[in-house]
């Protein structure tokens, strides 16, 4: 894996706005899950999603990111943002083009993240609460 | 007494190089490098006797026994126990606890007490005892803001379990941050103790004490420690037991939970086996007889090189070492704020949310080793209990926080000129991260 300037553009930007970020819990959350998702190196990362569901529609969505990389840290920033207001189906569609158009640029390495992420949301949707 | 610093040249591994350059060890908490003294002795054992101890009266056997009880009676000098036969020998302090938690004869009621911050060894024995139904329960004592043992709180505790807590088992240095229980304190816990519970114990997880500083269990009144050799310039796989003899002693207060060849004195398929006297009993089948040879050397070594001025030449370089630091705005050191009640010991964090660019990049104890040759370790030291437990205090930084911890820790080898290398080392590699945010608004 490479640096990529994008992202830590991002990450930067993810932490000099605290009021702007979408890092947290939400009480009451009807989705709970969290999953190590880049075991890489034998390290273990952890990434917590937390989204409340109104008609089947995610209505609100935040995340914690424990021992990540700053990839990670972006994809579930912007996996917060994409999915408010989509359906299981909806954000199993979301792609790798509205990925880019939020992140402001092209990164293989945090798409997959996104991927990860975005696929560790869908389980949190069906009532699962981890994965290792 | 010669100089300390002459004999950081009896460790053979420390003048190997690699790139060029020396290596710096500051992995000590986890094991210690060896001295040419311990390297012979396990060397003799295995080219001159390598023989079973305690059983055979032959020419090998005799000089392994003699070795037996030169080890055995080494460490009784170290610890300043009564009776050598109040040495257990055992694989690691780990072994130690568990040996005692299983071999206590243990009443419905009793109540263990510990720290918050102990290492996995002085947790699980304690808590398997209590799930098994052996013990009621087990409490951790509450440390003080700055991660120190908090007498106020154990008195509190101590109160509410009025008369029912049978082991009172501390870590007496910790193995997270370096903060020591003042001997002060240890004697009034046993003190406490003993008043409010009758038939109660003190056990003392030295594993980070005794090879750092000079332990006195006679003075202290405990009546177990435990410790690990490889922690002390030993051999790998020997740990010491120190019982109290009137403890061991007491077939109505512990009885050996390993038992077989080597702990008894008489056997008949009809009745029950005749142990032998303490230590024996508690030191089932053939031993590690090379490791506990080795050991005493390890333990001679100690004595003549001098507990107190290696406990003396560990608070300089910490000392040292938190004085470099303080540069670091966006560095923190875990426990006690002044480096004097740490040891040996100094880990650390970053409040920045990553520490690395990417998965695949070195992170800081990779890039110290790979680029200086220092030797630090990673992790949570053994003590997830306490890193769960600050899981709330790291959300105050910023939600779902959960730092990498670092540590350094030094023993009698270690320089100032290290502790130079690696400050300077850690200015390089922080450098390099910039571009990752701090948290806090700290200025990184």
């Amino acid at each position: 894996m490479v640096e990529e300037p994008v992202v830590i553009a991002y990450f930067k930007k993810l932490f000099a706005n605290p009021a702007d970020t979408r890092m947290g819990r939400i009480d009451g959350a009807e989705v709970e899950i969290k999953g190590e998702l880049c075991p890489r190196k034998g390290k273990k990362d952890q990434v917590f999603l937390y989204g409340k569901m109104t008609d089947g529609r995610l209505s609100a969505l935040k995340f914690m990111c424990a021992l990540c990389d700053p990839h990670m840290f972006v994809a579930a920033d912007i996996l917060c943002i994409l999915a408010v207001g989509r359906d299981k189906d909806g954000v199993s569609g979301l792609g790798e083009k509205e990925f880019n158009e939020l992140l402001g640029g092209e990164s293989p390495e945090g798409y997959e993240h996104f991927q990860r992420a975005r696929e560790l949301l869908v389980l949190g949707m069906l009532g699962q609460k981890k994965i290792a | 007494m010669k100089p300390l610093n002459e004999y950081r040249e009896e460790f053979p591994s420390l003048k190997q190089k690699r790139n060029d350059k020396l290596p710096i060890y500051f992995d000590n908490a986890c094991m210690t490098l060896k001295p040419q003294v311990v390297i012979d002795a396990t060397l003799e054992y295995y080219t001159k006797y390598p023989a079973c101890g305690e059983r055979s009266t032959h020419w090998f056997a005799a000089q392994v026994d003699d070795g037996l009880a030169k080890s055995r009676e080494a460490f009784r000098e170290l610890i300043g126990a009564k009776s050598k036969n109040e040495i257990i020998f055992t694989k690691n302090t780990t072994e130690s606890i568990n040996l005692v938690a299983q071999s206590i004869k243990w009443r419905p009621k009793d109540v263990v007490l510990t720290t918050d911050k102990e290492h996995n060894s002085n947790l699980c024995p304690w808590q398997e005892m209590a799930k098994r139904g052996f013990c009621a329960k087990h409490r951790a004592i509450p440390s003080d803001s700055q991660s120190r043992f908090d007498l106020d709180n154990f008195q509190k505790i101590l109160a509410e379990e009025a008369g029912n807590v049978r082991m009172v088992s501390l870590g007496h240095a910790s193995n997270l941050d370096g903060s020591n229980i003042p001997s002060a304190t240890i004697k009034e816990v046993v003190k406490l103790t003993k008043e409010q519970n009758p038939g109660a114990f003190v056990f003392l997880d030295a594993a980070q004490s005794v090879p750092h500083k000079k332990v006195d269990v006679l003075d202290l009144g405990v009546d177990f420690i435990a410790f690990s050799v490889h922690k002390m310039c030993g051999p790998t796989g020997v740990g010491v037991l120190y019982g109290r003899g009137e403890v061991l002693n007491s077939e109505m207060v512990i009885h050996p939970f390993i038992v077989g060849g080597g702990t008894v004195e008489d056997t008949y398929l009809l009745g029950h086996p005749q142990y032998f006297k303490p230590p024996h009993k508690f030191e089932a089948g053939l031993q590690n007889y090379a490791g506990i040879i080795a050991a005493g050397a390890a333990a001679n070594f100690l004595l003549e090189a001098g507990p107190e001025r290696i406990a003396e030449h560990e608070r300089t370089l910490n000392v040292a070492l938190t004085e470099r630091l303080r540069e670091f705005p966006e560095l923190r050191i875990l426990g006690p704020e002044d480096p004097e009640e740490r040891s040996g010991i100094l880990s650390f964090y970053l409040l920045k949310p990553a520490t690395r660019f990417t998965d695949d990049e070195p992170d800081i104890d990779e890039k110290m080793d790979q680029r200086a040759n220092i030797m630090i370790r990673k992790g949570t030291f053994c003590v997830h209990s306490w890193y769960h437990e600050h899981e709330k205090v790291f959300d105050q930084l910023w939600p779902g926080f959960r730092p990498t911890l670092f540590r350094a820790s030094f023993y009698l080898y270690n320089t100032l000129e290290e502790i130079e290398v690696f400050a300077d080392a850690m200015r390089e590699i922080l450098a390099e991260l910039t571009d990752l945010p701090t948290l806090g608004g700290v200025d990184g």
